[in-house]
C-alpha cells in the first residue's frame, strides 16, 4: 500500500474515533474509540516512523515544508502533546474533583512543550538559523481558502441534518417507566451518589 | 477569483462533507439515525468528491499542508480555555453542589 493510501485511512479511522468517543459510554463503540485512535496515528505517521534512518534529513531538508510525511508527524506530535496536556490540566484542576498540583503541573509541561513543537521546532527549522522554520502569521493565512471552504461545508452540514430531522414524522410519545424500571433506576442514581438522600 | 482560490476552497467543503459522512455512518443508531440523512450526506460527499478529482494532486497536497500549518494556532487558542479551568474552584462533581442544587429545586 502506498503512503497517500495510508495516510488517509490513518485520517478516516481518528475522525471515527473522535465521533465514537462522544457515544458515551454505555455503546461499545466508545470503549473502542481509543484503540480506533491508536490504529489511525499508527497508519497515518508509521511509516515514517518505522524507517527514520533518514527522517532527520527529511526534516531538517530544504523540502521539509512540502514533506508530507514530516508535515503529518510534526502535526501528530503538537496535537497528542496537546490533548494528553489538557485532559492532565482538567482532571489536575478543581473541576472534576480534588486539586492536583502534580497533575496539573505535567498537563501545563505537556501543553507548553505543544506550543514549542507547534510554534518553534517546525519542519524546515535550523539551529543556525532560528527564524527560518519559526511559525509565520503571515505563511498560516495562506490557508485562508481552505478554511473558508470547511466553515462553509460545515454550514452546509448543519443545513442538511436540521433538513433531515424536520423532516422526519415526529415519534410517538415515550411511554413511562413501570415499576420495576422506576426501581432499576433508583437504585443506579443512589449508587452513583454514595446513598445520598 | 482565481482557479487555485476556487480549488483549495473545494478542498476544504469536501473536508466538512466527508467529516459528516464518517461521523454519520460511524455513529449510526437503528431507530435514531434518519435515512434520509445518511442518503443526503453520502451523496453530497461523494458529488464533492467527484468534484475533488478534478483538482490537481498538487493543490490538494499543498491545501492540507497549509491547513496543519494553521491549526498549529490550536495550541495558542486552547490556553485561555485551560487557563480558566485551572483558575476555577468550583467542583462540578461536588457532592454539596448536588446536595444545594437540590435543595433548590424543593423549594421551588
Amino acid at each position: 500500500m502506498d503512503a497517500p493510501f495510508l495516510r488517509v485511512a490513518g485520517g478516516v479511522l481518528v475522525l471515527v474515533s473522535i465521533s465514537w468517543n462522544r457515544m458515551g459510554p454505555s455503546d461499545f463503540r466508545y470503549r473502542m474509540a481509543l484503540v480506533i485512535a491508536a490504529v489511525g496515528i499508527l497508519l497515518a505517521i508509521g511509516r515514517d516512523v518505522l524507517s527514520p534512518s533518514d527522517f532527520y534529513g527529511r526534516f531538517y531538508g530544504d523540502d521539509a515544508s512540502t514533506d508530507m510525511g514530516v508535515i503529518i508527524l510534526h502535526f501528530f506530535t503538537w496535537a497528542l502533546l496537546l490533548v494528553i496536556g489538557s485532559m492532565l490540566t482538567i482532571r489536575g484542576s478543581r473541576v472534576y474533583g480534588s486539586i492536583s498540583p502534580a497533575t496539573l503541573f505535567s498537563g501545563w509541561l505537556l501543553v507548553i512543550s505543544s506550543i514549542s513543537v507547534a510554534m518553534f521546532f517546525r519542519p524546515g527549522a535550523d539551529l543556525l538559523d532560528p527564524m527560518r522554520g519559526v511559525f509565520s502569521i503571515w505563511d498560516a493565512l495562506s490557508a485562508a481558502p481552505i478554511i473558508l471552504g470547511i466553515i462553509s461545508g460545515l454550514i452546509a452540514a448543519v443545513a442538511i441534518v436540521a433538513w433531515s430531522e424536520y423532516s422526519e414524522p415526529p415519534l410517538p410519545p415515550t411511554p413511562g417507566l413501570d415499576d420495576d424500571e422506576r426501581l432499576h433506576v433508583r437504585k443506579i442514581v443512589e449508587d452513583h451518589l454514595g446513598g445520598v438522600n | 477569483m482565481s482557479a487555485s482560490y476556487l480549488q483549495e476552497f473545494a478542498v476544504g467543503f469536501t473536508i466538512s462533507l466527508v467529516w459528516l459522512t464518517i461521523h454519520v455512518i460511524s455513529t449510526y443508531r437503528s431507530g435514531n439515525t434518519p435515512g434520509r440523512l445518511i442518503v443526503v450526506s453520502l451523496t453530497f460527499s461523494a458529488v464533492a468528491l467527484y468534484l475533488l478529482t478534478s483538482v490537481p494532486y498538487e493543490t490538494v497536497s499543498s491545501s492540507l499542508i497549509s491547513l496543519m500549518y494553521f491549526l498549529a494556532l490550536t495550541p495558542l487558542a486552547a490556553i485561555p480555555f485551560l487557563l480558566r479551568i485551572t483558575a476555577s474552584l468550583s467542583n462540578e462533581f461536588d457532592i454539596t453542589v448536588f446536595q444545594e442544587a437540590d435543595s433548590v429545586s424543593d423549594s421551588e
